[in-house]
């Protein structure tokens, strides 16, 4: 196998691992700050242990995320050198931010919180606990940041040395040559515009939004597994906490969701049309409930809702939305192919399309989790109204709380499609419209060596994730007395 | 243009010294404990790192963005050059993490004589292949222009093997200097003082290696190894201090320690980040640097941000100072 793939499937195995631990870490860390705020208001001494023993969980999973994280922070330059090397100033500042504050911030605090009990006053341990939290979020921001100009680069220029050592600017949204990559550079022209750029908001809070929901179920199914045990205190005071925490969460997700792809209809809109396998375009495009992509004939076969493209792309069944036939547009690609025809730029269009089948699924796998969260949430809301929250004897209870237990695996598995649709979705680009990934990736490592790292990689994380795993299982139990 | 790339060099090695001085502490505790023939001991040692490993560890993470940010064409042609050695190395880090995370989770002492093995064999690796590539950088061996060269052996050399034991035996006495100042007893005291003798004497050796295998780039002679041969000193000091048993003071000049050897080196290698060789032109700070708009605003953040994180620092050190065994609330 080529380089170019080997090192795309690490990347995707390496990230896509590390990304199962700390939405979790993030999520649960407001809800720890949740719990350690009702000790504090209350003084009522099960939310003191319920904030102890999620502590206990949360450093767990927290180490599993740092180390995983640790080798992608690497991997760019191991497998992506002349991606970090192009990219270094508008990538690797945000990456070196991210360590400086939020790294330190929470892995400092951590240490107080988990081993500082004792040695602190409430008030002060309960400050730790809210930084760890922060530190948390404000990794979010500047990763978030920093993949968001891979996919709406802004504030930046594109500095290219020539071979008699000559340095120019290339023109505003030019696209550099094959011959030019290698002595191209990203530089920054403005700060705020690149780590603030057209989507770093919007990808923000959603993500954000799915860790929430990643630690809100994750919190709430412990509770639930205890809760049909009917062991400790605090299972139902913190199993209410996490329902209304989770409620706020779904809310929040479904808004984030609908924002980002709206913006990616102005932004990235290519990407849009993939999701929805859109090729012709038109006004009072359909929306396809589920289907398949047949990418020979260009269409989707399955249940369509007509116009409803149009209207959630831009609030409005009339709005015409550009399908994948005129995507990219002439405009761009004669920058790549300056002499070509109208005819011979149809042909090469596809060449920059995403993998449209994989992107309609997955988009919708996602989507359709995002709708069972809301169904679980709600149901559980119901059982709330109805007052039959705890009353295990009631079926519709016992089920409800069967399924709070591996509720989490909703979010978590929508937070792994959801990355797949939003890097998949921006092939062939590892920045958008400006470098290919197969551009970008590394010359020097052989490609035994890319495969004996993949299974390294591979073989530990999992070691680790199932060691973790069980780790929790025996805390959960002993909380339970078991 | 160029007193941004010198500053930025400046701080890499101010964040290099760091992560050796802070994480030093703890992988050299790690390595004590891992060997250690007393369960109780070894409690005592792993639940004494427990709430700093992770803070200590982010120097290093932050060692590398910064490479990243400031010089990235040294981040990548470094880390695409050492593919497996850096391979490794993460690999290590990774189970020393989790070891001592997993130690402290469970009770029991299958479980916990397990873990402390890993984290004594993986901390002790990891502290030979950083001094590995730290004088592989140094002596240009991490770089080669032949496809032919393999990573792992290239880097191999008199001195970056000297560099290697050197970071080790670091890392173990200043852990041992901060079992001394943590748990005053006999046997930490002994642990401490031996080391820190072990480190002096190996120092002397390291000292006679670079001499015939060391090299100084750019700047006069008489600076860097000026510097080199000065940082003997806290370590003589150091071992004095500890007959008196001032373990604080010693802790503090095996650290200073580090940051002469640090500076000593890093005189010694300017400009480059990457000396040259035969067999590759190396990477000096000017051609990889990022652009001067980045560095300063990198500067800013920097300027900004590691006095923040050290105020943390000195918190956590705060809380967890005093004589009382720590206990973990159950």
């Amino acid at each position: 196998m080529e380089v170019d793939i080997l090192s795309r499937i690490q990347f995707a195995i390496t990230a896509g691992f590390h990304f199962l631990f700390p939405p979790i870490s993030i999520g649960l860390g407001l809800f720890l700050v949740l719990v350690e705020g009702a000790w504090l208001r209350t003084g009522d001494e099960k939310y003191l242990q319920a904030a102890k023993f999620f502590t206990k969980l949360f450093v767990v999973i927290f180490a599993v995320g740092v180390v995983t994280g640790i080798v992608l922070e690497f991997e760019f330059g191991t497998n992506w050198p002349i991606y970090s090397n192009f990219v270094g100033d508008v990538f690797g500042s945000p990456l070196a931010i991210e360590a400086l504050f939020a790294f330190f911030m929470e892995s400092v605090f951590l240490g107080i919180v988990v081993w500082g009990w004792d040695r602190l006053s409430k008030k002060a341990h309960f400050v730790s606990t809210c930084f760890v939290c922060l530190g948390a979020h404000l990794s979010a921001v500047w990763i978030i940041a920093a993949n968001s100009f891979m996919q709406t680069p802004d504030g930046y220029s594109l500095e290219y040395t020539s071979p008699t050592g000559v340095v120019q600017t290339l023109p505003d949204g030019a696209v550099p040559t094959v011959e030019q990559i290698a002595n191209t550079r990203a530089v920054i022209t403005d700060f705020w515009d690149m780590a603030l750029n057209a989507s770093t908001a919007d990808r923000l809070f959603h993500t954000v939004s799915g860790a929430w929901l990643c630690g809100a179920f994750f919190a709430l199914g412990i509770c639930g597994w205890l809760i049909l045990r009917n062991k400790t205190t605090f299972a139902k005071p913190c199993a209410k906490i996490a329902l209304v925490y989770s409620a706020i969460s779904v809310l929040f997700m479904m808004f984030t969701g609908h924002e980002s792809a709206r913006t990616l209809a102005t932004t990235q809109p290519e990407k849009l049309a993939s999701l929805e396998g859109h090729y012709k375009t038109e006004k009072n495009a359909p929306l396809y409930v589920f289907g398949w992509v047949d990418e020979q004939a260009k269409c989707v076969r399955g249940l369509k809702a007509d116009g409803f493209f149009s209207f959630l792309a831009f609030g409005s069944f009339d709005k015409e939305v550009k399908g994948l036939n005129d995507l990219p547009s002439d405009e761009f690609l004669r920058k790549i192919y300056p002499t070509a025809t109208t005819q011979e730029l149809a042909e090469v269009r596809p060449q920059y399309w995403a993998p449209v089948g994989f992107c309609f699924q997955t988009f919708r796998i996602m989507v359709y989790l995002g709708v069972a969260i809301a169904v679980f949430v709600m149901f559980g809301f119901w059982l709330w109204i109805r007052n039959k929250l705890f009353d295990t004897e009631n079926r519709w209870t016992r089920l409800f709380w069967k399924w709070s237990v591996l509720s989490f695996l909703m979010p978590i598995v929508a937070c792994q499609v959801g990355w797949a649709v939003a890097e998949v979705g921006r092939q062939p680009w590892i920045v958008w419209h400006v470098l290919k990934t197969s551009d970008a990736v590394t010359t020097t490592a052989t490609s035994g060596e890319v495969l004996f790292s993949i299974i390294l990689f591979s073989a530990i994380f999992l070691l680790i994730a199932i060691l973790a795993v069980w780790v929790l299982c025996k805390k959960i139990k002993a909380v339970a007395g078991e | 243009m160029e007193v941004l790339q010198i500053i930025w060099f400046a701080l890499l090695g101010v964040l290099l010294a760091s992560f050796l001085i802070f994480g030093g502490f703890d992988f050299g505790v790690g390595v004590l404990a891992g060997f250690s023939r007393n369960n109780e001991t070894r409690d005592k040692a792993m639940k004494s790192i427990a709430p700093f490993w992770d803070g200590n560890q982010v120097w290093l993470v932050t060692a590398g963005g910064a490479l990243f940010a400031a010089f990235p064409k040294a981040y990548s042609t470094i880390l695409s050059n050492l593919y497996i050695p850096i391979i490794l190395f993460l690999c290590l880090l990774i189970f020393r993490a989790v070891s001592i995370e997993f130690y402290l989770s469970l009770e029991g002492e299958k479980w916990r004589g397990f873990w402390a093995k890993i984290c004594g064999l993986t901390s002790l690796l990891s502290l030979v292949v950083f001094g590995v590539a730290l004088g592989a950088l140094f002596n240009g061996s991490a770089l080669s222009d032949s496809s032919e060269s393999v990573a792992l052996i290239r880097i191999l050399t008199p001195l970056s093997l000297c560099a290697g034991v050197l970071t080790a035996i670091f890392g173990i006495a200043q852990g041992a200097g901060y079992l001394a100042l943590k748990n005053e007893n006999i046997e930490t005291f002994a642990t401490a003082r031996i080391w820190v003798f072990v480190l002096a004497v190996c120092y002397l050796a390291y000292m006679g290696c670079f001499v015939v295998y060391g090299r100084i780039n750019e700047l006069p002679r008489l600076i860097p190894l000026g510097i080199l041969l000065l940082s003997y000193i806290p370590l003589s000091l150091a071992i004095k201090l500890h007959r008196k048993a001032m373990f604080k003071t010693s802790f503090v000049l095996t650290s200073l320690f580090a940051l002469l050897c640090v500076v000593g080196h890093s005189l010694a290698g300017f400009p480059y980040i990457v000396s040259p060789t035969k067999a590759s032109i190396g990477i000096d700070i000017y051609t990889a640097s990022s652009s001067i708009k980045t560095l300063q605003i990198m500067l800013g953040v920097a300027l900004v941000g590691v006095p923040i994180a050290l105020s943390y620092f000195i918190y956590a050190h705060i809380v967890f100072f005093d004589k009382k065994p720590q206990k973990k609330s159950e």
